[in-house]
């Protein structure tokens, strides 16, 4: 039964290569599920270098929610796998753990700590350094093992280079050692767990029962078509991920939360940003200078949000706005906004404030805005959606810009040096609970004057 | 290979047994590697459980694999390099080996499918060199 699908699973790229192949593979599939044999998916040949094109060819498998994707996963560096590279690898790893969690299906693989990996990493390769030299086959060193522990791939270790792995093997076969020899090495040199593992799956052998359909090793056994037969019977039923599965699929690296998105915008490590205080100082008032550009900020600005998208500390992001009001030719004035955390409307009342009509509207993720006093809320002078990608060299500039607009000028709108990134998916949770934050601190208050006492 | 005997190992019912040999047995060298070896009973105790199951035809092939435990591992890939397309011209070589698995080691079932594929392979002319 296993290598039936043998042909069209390392032939794939072939198949793919055909008009409808694509058909041709999932229909294998479902003729081997039918049949009651052994289906290996299709998925483990890489058919194709575009990631477009490997992401489509794993669509159908996610929508279907199969319980199985992949009959193999390269779990090396691509360079590192001599059958040639799978569909997917360990450099997309994260990238199939993120798919796992998406579409909520069973890729088999869980997300581990880096205290995990690390500790698990050492233990084997030290394992394997102990096998060696209790077998007499090689003496490696400390740096030898340290460089395989830190390494991504082959390429980046001081290791055992090609010619002496092949002299080992040989002496492995002349010698006649075994696994046996190995698990007794083992247990020799005090890793226990190791050799209780070999030992576990020698003894699985023997029982055959891995012969059996579809069988894989399960934690410490065999489970198969026979102790699990497939008993799907239509949408709902057949393998459910249980609750505690959920949980796990859904435990990947670097969850944003509330609590740690706030932790990071409110860093107290003085270094990333500096503390500064806007000291409230009464009502603000109408200004009556007509080179005045009112600088509104938010709610949570330099209170509960200290750096922007960017990561520049508010303290340089003011100081770079004001330093560009000067150079224009025009005064400033800070007023904290405390009715509203929209941006447009932050720029809005502060170009109803400032004596030359013209605002800028600031929130402490560092979006920001050019206002103008009569213009509708959303139709502003210039705009700073991407906060991730202004600078603090755009920030002065944007002082300088609403300067000009004071004294009456039409200055040339500042671009911003957008590549077509992702940027939406890089920030926009975080800017979402950033928002969350500013939100929570609004309040039915009036406009605030505040001294700006920089470090 | 340990064909006969029962296994130190595992029992008949395809579960480790409870009194498995523990890590001090492969550490002291009491167990080698042909106590490892999978037994004609087990396989055959495999082959029901396939039975059991609905697959007959897996089931036939755990019996042919009991036949099998005895054959010198040089002497099962002979006949796996015979039996790929295009490897012999003549089927007398596969005629032979499939006599001498009947005779020296009492592989019936093995034999027998062997000389089936023998009449297949030549319908199909797959004895004939392929490109």
């Amino acid at each position: 039964v296993q290598g039936t699908q043998n042909g069209g699973i390392d032939g794939a790229p072939i198949t793919a290569s055909l008009p409808g192949g694509g058909w041709e593979l999932l229909a294998e599939n479902v003729l081997a599920a039918l049949l009651d044999l052994e289906c290996a998916s299709g998925n483990d040949t890489r058919t194709s270098s575009s990631e477009i094109r490997v992401g489509a060819k794993i669509m159908p498998y996610l929508m279907a929610g199969t319980d199985l994707i992949c009959s193999g996963f390269g779990a090396v560096e691509a360079y590192d796998n001599s059958f040639g590279a799978s569909l997917f690898n360990a450099a997309e790893t994260a990238d199939f753990l993120a798919l796992q969690r998406e579409y909520l299906v069973e890729g088999g693989l869980r997300t581990s700590g880096e205290d995990e990996v690390m500790s698990s990493r050492e233990r084997a390769v030290a394992a394997l350094a102990a096998v060696l030299a209790e077998l007499g086959l090689a003496a490696v060193t400390e740096a030898q093992c340290r460089s395989v522990v830190d390494a991504s791939g082959s390429r980046e270790t001081t290791t055992l280079h090609a010619g002496e792995i092949t002299a080992l093997s040989d002496e492995i076969r002349a010698r006649g050692i075994t696994l046996v020899d190995v698990i007794a090495a083992l247990g020799r040199r005090g890793f226990e767990t190791e050799a209780d593992n070999l030992l576990g799956i020698l003894k699985l052998r023997t029982t055959g029962a891995h012969l059996q359909t579809a069988a894989i090793l399960k934690g410490d056994h065999v489970v198969s078509a026979v102790t699990q037969p497939n008993d799907y019977q239509g949408p709902g039923t057949g393998y459910r991920i249980s609750t505690a599965r959920r949980a796990e699929i859904a435990a990947v690296r670097h969850v944003l939360t509330k609590d740690s998105v706030l932790r990071d915008a409110d860093r107290s490590d003085s270094r990333h940003f500096p503390r500064f205080q806007l000291r409230p100082v009464g009502p603000a008032e109408l200004g009556q200078d007509p080179l005045e550009v009112v600088i509104g900020v938010s709610p949570a600005f330099a209170l509960r949000i200290h750096g922007t998208t960017a990561g520049h500390p508010l303290a340089e992001v003011l100081r770079a706005i004001t330093a560009g009001v000067s150079a224009g030719g025009a005064h400033w004035r800070v007023v904290r906004m405390r009715h509203t955390a929209d941006t447009s409307f932050i720029g809005h009342a502060a170009a109803r404030l400032a004596g030359s009509g013209i605002g800028i509207g600031l929130q402490a993720k560092g979006t920001a805005v050019i206002h103008q006093r009569g213009r509708l809320p959303h139709m502003n002078l210039e705009l700073f959606p991407m906060a991730p990608i202004v600078t603090l060299a755009h920030y002065r500039h944007m002082g300088q810009n609403a300067a000009r607009f004071a004294r009456g000028d039409q200055p040339e709108p500042i671009s911003l040096n957008y590549g077509g990134e992702a940027i939406h998916a890089m920030h926009h949770v975080k800017t979402a609970l950033l928002h969350a934050i500013e939100m929570g601190l609004i309040a039915p208050v009036d406009p605030e004057q505040v001294e700006v006492v920089l470090p | 290979v340990n064909g006969r005997g029962s296994s130190k190992v595992s029992q008949n019912d395809g579960r480790p047994s409870a009194a498995a040999p523990n890590l001090a047995d492969v550490v002291s060298g009491r167990l080698t590697q042909a106590d490892f070896a999978i037994t004609a009973e087990m396989l055959c105790h495999q082959a029901n459980t396939a039975r059991k199951a609905g697959r007959e035809t897996l089931a036939l092939n755990f019996e042919r694999a009991a036949e099998l435990v005895n054959v010198p591992a040089e002497e099962i890939m002979a006949i796996y390099h015979a039996l790929r397309p295009g490897k012999i011209r003549d089927h007398a070589e596969l005629l032979f080996l499939a006599a001498r698995l009947r005779n020296r080691y009492r592989a019936e079932a093995t034999a027998t499918m062997i000389e089936r594929a023998v009449q297949a392979y030549k319908r199909r002319g797959l004895f004939e060199r392929r490109i």
